[in-house]
């Protein structure tokens, strides 16, 4: 019996140590194969600034956009802190103007950015879907807010965020993927709808 | 039926015996432990003491090894992740003067052979220069076009074009031309479709045969953007410099006109940065620092 318990033992010691060695393998060899490298087709965009909504950003007082941007910010009311708020560099013409907020949920920042657009829901439509083998990245999908308006949800490896349009204004909630869930997004993004009706 | 089981287990054992002397050198270390035990106890197995105490080896080399294996070969993971994965970028954006944002950035770009970190692999593509505009100004909304240059010793080089939304790529895509070899100038240029949201890519590689078309996109929601010109890389010991010069822009009247500045808009990188030569020309070079 003590020698049928201890070849029983060695035995499946022997298989854990086989085990150990194809999982070792299968983990270490194929990440080495397959650790991130840029191949064609997988290189990340710009890196991420949460902080900088904006490339020409000038900070100003939200509530004061208006005479800037030609309409007044949304602000969300259940979101969290306002961080700042950023319009585009003076000289910019109203036409390509936008507010940019940074907020804080106390889990993650996130901006809301809002411009005025001719862009069309069909525009914003033709965005669903994301083939890999063409190099997009993540997921684009249309999703419905709270009250029926339907937005383009992107997540990505780097961020997730809605984008919508309401009227001529359209409306981008994005935050970095690793603090701001896709479900943030959803949440923030509705608060973002719900305080413009 | 322990000892059939056994039977079975050691069979299954035995039969993954050529897989484990295939493993690399890593992997041989910790095989090793446990076939050498193995083949010991087929020596003493007609000695009944020494069995015991071979099969006692047996039972402390193999956890021993299944450890050892363990550790060695996730220990592989963050060496492979850490090298050819890191990303450095330096951007530096066009002054379009009082005119504002742009409807295309053309840039003329030098075509070398850069150094590449030797943990990129020949299949990837660890540097790019492009000709870039961020859609609307917005830090994470993009357009561009240019080469990258792959990780093999006589390197590859491919056009490229890129847009994306959030951060996020929406298309990328890439096609080899015979004209893209080293050393060279040629120009890139995204530039927008007059009255639509849509972005034409374009090559144009010095060679007399003029603009080549490289890719269309659709429906970006953005007609215009901030031009800048890019070099990125992928590995602490890829190199990037270029020269980026003639940069122009695109006004609405389809007219190009020439950067009346440069100046740096982002850099990561630590080995790397941007250096204004004139006001439509700059050049990335081995410098440390950022903006």
């Amino acid at each position: 019996m003590l020698r049928q318990n201890t070849r029983l033992i060695a035995c499946v010691g022997a298989f854990l140590a086989v085990a150990a060695l194809v999982v070792g393998f299968a983990v270490g060899g194929t990440t080495t194969k397959l650790a991130p490298q840029p191949v064609a087709g997988e290189l990340p965009g710009p890196p991420v600034n949460i902080d900088r909504p904006f490339v020409d950003g000038v900070a100003i007082d939200v509530g004061n956009a208006g005479p800037t941007v030609g309409f007044s910010a949304v602000l969300p009311r259940h979101s969290g802190n306002l961080i700042a708020g950023y319009v585009h560099a003076s000289g910019t013409s109203r036409e390509d103007q936008a507010i940019g907020l940074v907020y804080d949920n106390g889990t993650s920042r996130f901006d809301v950015i809002e411009d005025k657009t001719k862009m069309t829901q069909a525009d914003l439509a033709s965005l669903a879907g994301c083939d890999h083998s063409t190099g997009c990245v993540g997921d684009w999908t249309l999703v419905r807010l709270q009250d029926g308006t339907q937005a383009l949800e992107i997540s990505g490896p780097q961020t997730n965020g809605l984008i919508w349009l309401h009227g001529e204004h359209r409306f981008d909630v994005f935050g970095p993927a690793a603090s701001f869930s896709v479900d943030a997004a959803v949440s923030a993004s509705n608060d973002v709808e719900n305080a413009i009706t | 039926m322990h000892d059939s089981l056994g039977r079975a287990l050691w069979q299954v054992f035995a039969r993954l015996r050529p897989i484990q002397l295939t493993l690399k050198l890593r992997l041989m270390v910790p095989g090793e432990v446990a076939l050498r035990a193995r083949s010991e106890q087929r020596r003493r197995d007609t000695f009944g003491r020494r069995l015991v105490r071979s099969r006692r080896r047996m039972l402390i080399a193999l956890p021993v090894a299944c450890a050892v294996a363990a550790a060695v070969g996730l220990s592989a993971v963050p060496a492979a992740q850490a090298a050819c994965s890191t990303e450095y970028g330096v951007f530096w954006k066009m002054s379009t003067g009082t005119y504002g944002l742009a409807y295309g950035a053309r840039n003329e770009i030098e075509l070398k052979q850069h150094s590449i970190d030797s943990s990129c692999t020949s299949a990837s593509y660890p540097v790019a220069e492009t000709s870039h505009l961020r859609l609307g100004g917005v830090d994470g909304n993009w357009v561009e076009a240019g080469y990258e240059e792959d990780g093999s010793a006589t390197p590859r080089y491919l056009a490229f074009a890129e847009w994306g939304l959030n951060y996020t790529t929406k298309s990328f895509n890439t096609r080899s031309y015979a004209c893209l070899t080293a050393p060279s100038y040629e120009r890139w240029e995204p530039v927008n479709a007059a009255g639509t949201y849509n972005w034409n890519t374009w090559l144009d590689c010095e060679d007399g045969a003029g603009w080549r078309l490289l890719f269309q996109y659709t429906s970006t929601g953005y007609a215009r953007g901030i031009p800048m010109g890019e070099g990125s890389r992928y590995g602490d010991n890829s190199g990037i410099t270029a020269v980026h010069q003639n940069l122009q822009w695109q006004d609405a009247t389809n007219t190009w006109n020439y950067a009346s500045g440069v100046s740096c808009y982002s850099d990561n990188d630590p080995t790397y940065s941007g250096s204004g030569v004139t006001a439509s020309r700059f050049d990335i070079v081995t410098a440390s620092g950022s903006c």
